[in-house]
């Protein structure tokens, strides 16, 4: 703590003289200090919390817990392996839809729309961040389950059924896809304003280089803009990956709920956040409990490296203070 | 490069008009998908909304009629209370981002842990504060629950905090330390001030943010049927009676589910307009 503050006085050099002397700066700086300091504290006290909450499932199944299946609440028997393919499953596939979907958008946006309807369009875009993941929960349970069910997953089953066994399910409406489309939405807005921020980053000059050699516009979109903001487009995804890693109610609110291994896209399962969400009020013994917290401290450890990579890679940019998340 | 341009010119422009058709497309996904959304709202949810939904208490299960003023009291209660925790904090950490924090390792260990506590899941956040919290006093409450929308608020607040405050001119610092000021008092009465808007505007959407949040709610709030007595017992919150609601089998409960998202989202939606406005005159001021 001293250290911190003597090395957080001579960070400036230009105010060292009058600061060392000044009694209310020494108050400023460590009532500043020591807010971080709490803020670090708590942030280490989740850590701490998860893994001694997680501990009696830990001596009990160990690292196997991770690769183990079978959720039985009355022999005390848990695996999270059917939650982590759940959560891989849906992450994925909501960031193969959302990022297909989000990064043509944000082209459009930067490349293709008249400027007065740049704006307008990605005010629109942004405020699906503003929707309350609950809001697309009851959009997606009451809503989008049901459609799915009497269109795409008909669709699924029927044509693509017979040959490949991933889409040969019962169409619940509930499930894995409903949750990956759901997820893809509340991605769109991230992946779309990040990536037209990295995508405005391209100087002129270059795509003037590419109009130069007699390229057609979308070459020079394509072959010049997006690989060129490529950094930018990496790091918004990491961060729409890191959000779909831990999206917890409208996942849990649409992916039906079950305890095995998703064989098919329409199966009804978990993610590990939603596991926690849907099953935390209801358990009925310490080592339920304990095993659910276990799923929350691989979901944080899986989170925290996601988002830190996301950190670097952004970093990398440039100095950029503007590049929000 | 070369054999892009070998490519003859007129299944370049081919690969272009299909290349932006598909862009055009994906822009109508996206906003088909916000206005849908918001059309489903507005048509199932605007007819649940009278006096009484915005001014009674639940009615009995299945029963129509029946308001959700507990829900929409308990998130003021919740909103403030994790104001007080996390609007501190958040401030006092953006604070030493932008301010103090030098290339020494604290303030890179503390840069790194923001931003990453940001993408932590909220229900971790339900899972630490259940267990502080609600098992040591052996009960679901407000207080918790307005803790983990705080803990949640801490590095939104200090990211906006830090980006506001940078863009003060180091020149006006430089002209309060000129003037013979300490560092505490430039930045209580000269930086602050000037960042006002921006840390208000960064509080708002700090706020839109928390209010939404459902998940660490469940853990710790848990939710109540009546108007709150007491910041030490279980208290209702919007999200989770639109929860509830959508998840129940009677469609009085999801009429009154989209109501109460539609005010839900609307009450942001005002939220994130002011904070339009607000940046919008703080750019132009510049």
């Amino acid at each position: 703590m001293a250290t911190a503050t003597a090395d957080v006085l001579t960070s400036r050099p230009q105010n060292e003289a009058r600061s060392r002397s000044n009694r209310g700066d020494q108050i400023y700086l460590a009532v500043v200090t020591s807010i971080v300091w709490v803020v670090l504290a708590i942030f280490a006290g989740i850590f701490v919390v998860l893994v001694t909450g997680a501990w009696p499932a830990f001596k009990r199944f160990g690292l196997g817990f991770i690769v183990h299946t079978g959720w039985d609440p009355v022999h005390l028997v848990f695996g999270a392996l059917p939650f982590i393919v759940g959560t891989v499953l849906v992450a994925v596939g909501a960031m193969i839809l959302a990022g297909g979907v989000g990064l043509l958008t944000a082209v459009c946006v930067t490349e293709v729309l008249p400027r007065w309807l740049q704006g307008p369009v990605t005010w629109l875009i942004e405020m699906l961040a503003f929707i309350p993941s609950v809001v697309y929960g009851l959009f997606g349970l009451l809503v989008l389950a049901p459609l799915l069910q009497r269109t795409v997953e008909m669709w699924l089953m029927i044509h693509l059924g017979p040959r490949i066994s991933f889409f040969n399910g019962a169409p619940y409406g509930v499930g894995y896809l409903s949750a990956i489309v759901i997820l893809a939405v509340m991605l769109l807005p991230l992946i779309v304003t990040l990536s037209r921020e990295a995508l405005i980053l391209v100087p002129r000059e270059i795509k003037e280089a590419g109009y130069g050699l007699g390229l057609e516009r979308w070459s020079v979109v394509w072959h010049i803009s997006v690989p060129f903001a490529r950094n930018g487009i990496i790091g918004a995804f990491v961060l729409a990956l890191g959000r779909a890693l831990g999206e917890t109610i409208a996942v849990a609110m649409t992916i039906g709920g079950g305890f095995e291994l998703p064989k098919t896209i329409m199966d009804q399962g978990y993610t590990l956040a939603s596991v926690i969400a849907n099953e935390f009020n209801e358990v009925s013994s310490n080592m339920y409990l304990s095993a659910l917290i276990y799923c929350g401290l691989i979901l944080f450890v899986i989170t925290v490296i996601v988002n830190i990579l996301a950190y670097f890679i952004v970093r990398r940019l440039s100095g950029i203070h503007g590049f929000k998340a | 490069m070369a054999s892009k341009l070998r490519t003859s010119s007129r299944s370049q422009k081919w690969r272009g008009v299909v290349g932006f058709t598909f862009t055009g497309v994906a822009t109508l996904i996206s906003l088909g998908a916000l206005f849908s959304i918001l059309a489903y709202l507005i048509i199932h949810g605007i007819g649940a909304i009278d006096w009484n939904f915005l001014t009674k208490e639940p009615a009995a299960v299945g029963e129509a009629g029946g308001g959700i003023a507990p829900s929409l009291l308990g998130t003021a209660i919740l909103v403030t209370i994790s104001m007080i925790f996390g609007v501190p904090l958040g401030v006092g950490v953006g604070i030493y981002l932008s301010e103090i924090a030098g290339e020494t390792h604290f303030s890179r260990v503390a840069r790194v842990s923001i931003n990453t506590f940001i993408g932590v899941p909220s229900i971790i956040v339900g899972v630490f504060v259940y267990f502080i919290l609600v098992k040591p006093t052996k009960t679901f409450s407000a207080v918790a629950g307005g803790l983990a929308l705080g803990i949640i608020m801490i590095p939104i607040m200090a990211r906006t905090t830090e980006d506001v405050l940078r863009l003060v001119p180091n020149s006006i610092r430089e002209a309060g330390l000129a003037l013979g000021a300490p560092r505490w008092h430039v930045m209580l009465h000269i930086v602050l001030p000037a960042a006002r808007a921006g840390v208000i505007t960064g509080g708002i959407l700090a706020v839109a943010r928390v209010a939404g949040e459902t998940a660490p709610l469940i853990l710790t709030a848990l939710g109540n049927e009546y108007y709150p007595t007491s910041l030490f017992k279980p208290i209702d919150e919007i999200t989770l009676r639109i929860l509830k609601y959508a998840r129940g089998p009677y469609d009085v409960w999801h009429q009154q589910a989209y109501g109460a998202a539609l005010i839900l989202v609307f009450g942001i939606a005002i939220g994130s307009l002011l904070l339009r406005l607000t940046t919008r005159t703080q750019s132009a001021a510049r």
